[in-house]
């Protein structure tokens, strides 16, 4: 796996439960049978590049870099939020980061 | 001491000091502020003291523009008006709605809002709530609240009125007062102006299945809502070709309603992020809401704006899929990126939460609407039971009514969201306000069809709601009210009202 597969899977769980990861079967799924969090992401994502392109994920992998990107990701999330750096998805608004990393799932 | 009369008993003209037509919030608060007067006065109600169909059909209208709620409906012909069907809700008007806003276009009062802070404490009594709309002194000083005083959004109270039935609360202080008089089942049909036709001497009155008689009088207050007033105007062309005060084609114009919209959804990961909405929306005597803030509409040229939160489900009470089946209605409506983003919402705002629960709303945006000349009230050419033509409503939206809605909702997702408080969606499907095809909800809110202006090619009717160059003719209610904030607009009326009879008893 390359350190950038890796760590969208740990950035996705940094932004996911506390210690988990989106593919956890988690009482989450259990309990209400939603889509496992990576299918989730995937699903936004390709909703996404399709109502707005392909997007530039160069910034995104900058900031999953090295190590552990959770506090990172979580933080520019926040940023993204405060600077007005959101995207709308079917009506959904989200950070521009939270976004990117879903297409980052979707373009696999 | 004050007389109920019946208009289709009545024999022979009637000669007063002051006529009130109109037996609503805004008339029953002109008499009342006028009685124990010097001044004798008419009060003249179309309706009598129960809903009768065959009077609400005299309000049926064409729809041309975007649809809205029936006027047969939303209006009531009775004594009280439409405070009979009234919810209650108060708030005066904020400062920035006085202000002329370079953004907005028409925008601007002819006079500032502490013009009218007496006459608000007034309106406040009459509609039996206490003077104050200070959100900081609703809610615990130390309580977490959802919004910060320097935010884009912030806290906002309204006073929640009994909610008070004017012609019920206030009937029998109108018994008492020697010096009113009023008269039910009296439709006023037409105006009388003297001969150089600057001065109004009659209105005419027409009760339905009676026999028609005058009421003459010193002052005439027109106090019967503003699709009313723009038609009485309208059909009022014997002396003047297009109508009473329509010199300048502004009588119908500019036709305001406040909107209402149920297309926001919030998903709240958290019980703080409940708890907080909670906080914000709920006081023991009177009912929270968020509104833009002043700095923020400026800073984003945004109209103004407020929104409440409906009632909570939660994921523990069904589970997630069934609660959102419920708010989605729809099974189809819940797609595979509605899923996402609960799901989302919940791992990143929510993710030190366990049990992990999430909280769902709805939230009720209300705008106001930007003053538009081509939204506007017309004549048909169909003319009801007493002889009056018809009223064609075109309300229409601007594109700064359909930005401003956009950014607003933007701001909401924003503000949330820095704040780890969940996502919203908004106008999915491709709702667009600019379509008349589509559904609207309309909050019965009619405003600004004669407006105020201190130019008579500018307003109707100068700052003193007195109609250009007919200074005898007073207008009492929310027609006056050039733009429309997003208030519930009874208040407002009836400090209005209250100040037009203030003008008449000092004059």
């Amino acid at each position: 796996m390359s350190t950038t597969r890796r760590n969208v899977l740990i950035g996705l769980g940094a932004i996911a439960a506390a210690g988990g990861a989106w593919a956890l079967k988690d009482e989450l799924a259990e309990d209400y049978g939603l889509l496992t969090s990576l299918d989730a992401a995937k699903s936004l994502g390709v909703a996404y590049i399709a109502e707005h392109g392909a997007p530039d994920l160069g910034a995104l992998e900058t900031l999953l870099g090295d190590g552990d990107p959770s506090e990172r990701l979580v933080s520019q999330v926040r940023e993204d939020f405060t600077a007005g750096r959101i995207v709308q998805i079917q009506g959904w608004f989200f950070s521009k980061t939270e976004a990117d990393l879903c297409a980052l799932v979707a373009r696999g | 001491m004050g007389r109920f009369l019946d208009g289709r008993k009545q024999s022979g003209d009637v000669q007063a000091d002051v006529c009130v037509i109109g037996g609503g919030a805004a008339g029953i608060s002109a008499a009342l502020e006028l009685a124990d007067g010097p001044r004798g006065v008419t009060l003249l109600e179309a309706g009598g003291d129960q809903l009768d169909p065959e009077y609400q059909e005299l309000y049926r209208a064409t729809q041309v523009g975007l649809r809205t709620d029936t006027l047969q409906h939303n209006r009531w012909r009775v004594f009280g008006g439409t405070t009979g069907h009234w919810g209650g809700w108060c708030r005066p008007f904020d400062p920035i709605d006085f202000e002329k806003r370079d953004w907005v276009p028409h925008s601007g009062w002819p006079f500032p809002r502490e013009a009218l802070d007496d006459a608000y404490r007034r309106a406040s009594a009459l509609c039996q709530i206490p003077f104050g709309y200070d959100a900081k002194a609703e809610t615990p000083p130390s309580d977490q609240h959802l919004f910060e005083s320097n935010d884009d959004l912030e806290n906002m109270v309204f006073r929640v009125s009994p909610p008070t039935r004017f012609g019920t609360v206030y009937r029998s202080q109108l018994e008492a007062a020697k010096n009113v008089d009023v008269m039910l089942h009296a439709s006023v049909v037409d105006f009388e102006l003297d001969a150089d036709k600057t001065h109004l001497v009659a209105v005419k009155v027409q009760p339905l299945g009676g026999t028609a008689f005058r009421v003459r009088a010193k002052h005439f207050v027109l106090a019967v809502g503003a699709v009313e007033t723009a038609r009485l105007l309208l059909n009022c062309t014997n002396q003047h070709a297009a109508g009473l005060g329509n010199e300048h084609d502004l009588v119908g114009r500019f036709f305001m309603q406040h909107l209402e919209l149920r297309k926001i959804r919030w998903v709240a990961p958290s019980p703080d992020a409940r708890g907080r909405m909670k906080r914000a929306t709920v006081s023991e005597d009177a009912r929270m809401a968020v509104r833009v803030a002043p700095h923020a509409q400026r800073k984003r040229q945004l109209l103004n704006q407020h929104f409440l939160v409906g009632a909570f489900a939660d994921s523990r009470s069904g589970g997630v899929v069934e609660v959102m089946k419920k708010k989605y209605r729809r099974q189809r409506d819940l797609s595979a990126v509605d899923r996402a983003a609960h799901e989302l919402a919940l791992d990143v705002d929510g993710r030190s939460i366990r049990p992990r629960t999430m909280y769902f709303a709805d939230m009720l945006e209300r705008p106001e609407q930007a003053p538009n000349p081509d939204s506007r009230l017309t004549l048909d050419e169909e003319r009801d039971a007493l002889g009056l033509r018809r009223t064609v409503m075109n309300w229409r939206f601007t594109e700064l009514d359909k930005r401003s809605l956009l950014d607003t909702q933007r701001l909401v997702a924003e503000s949330l969201g820095k704040r780890a408080l969940g996502r919203v969606r908004c106008w999915a499907d491709g709702f667009d306000p600019l379509d008349p095809q589509e559904p609207l909800h309309g909050g019965h809110h009619h405003m600004g069809t004669a407006r105020m202006h201190d130019d008579p090619k500018q307003g109707v009717c100068d700052a003193a709601c007195r109609v250009h160059g007919v200074p005898n003719l007073w207008i009492a209610g929310s027609a006056t009210f050039p733009t429309s904030g997003y208030a519930n607009p009874t208040l407002t009326i009836v400090a209005m009202a209250v100040r037009v009879a203030r003008a008449i008893n000092a004059s």
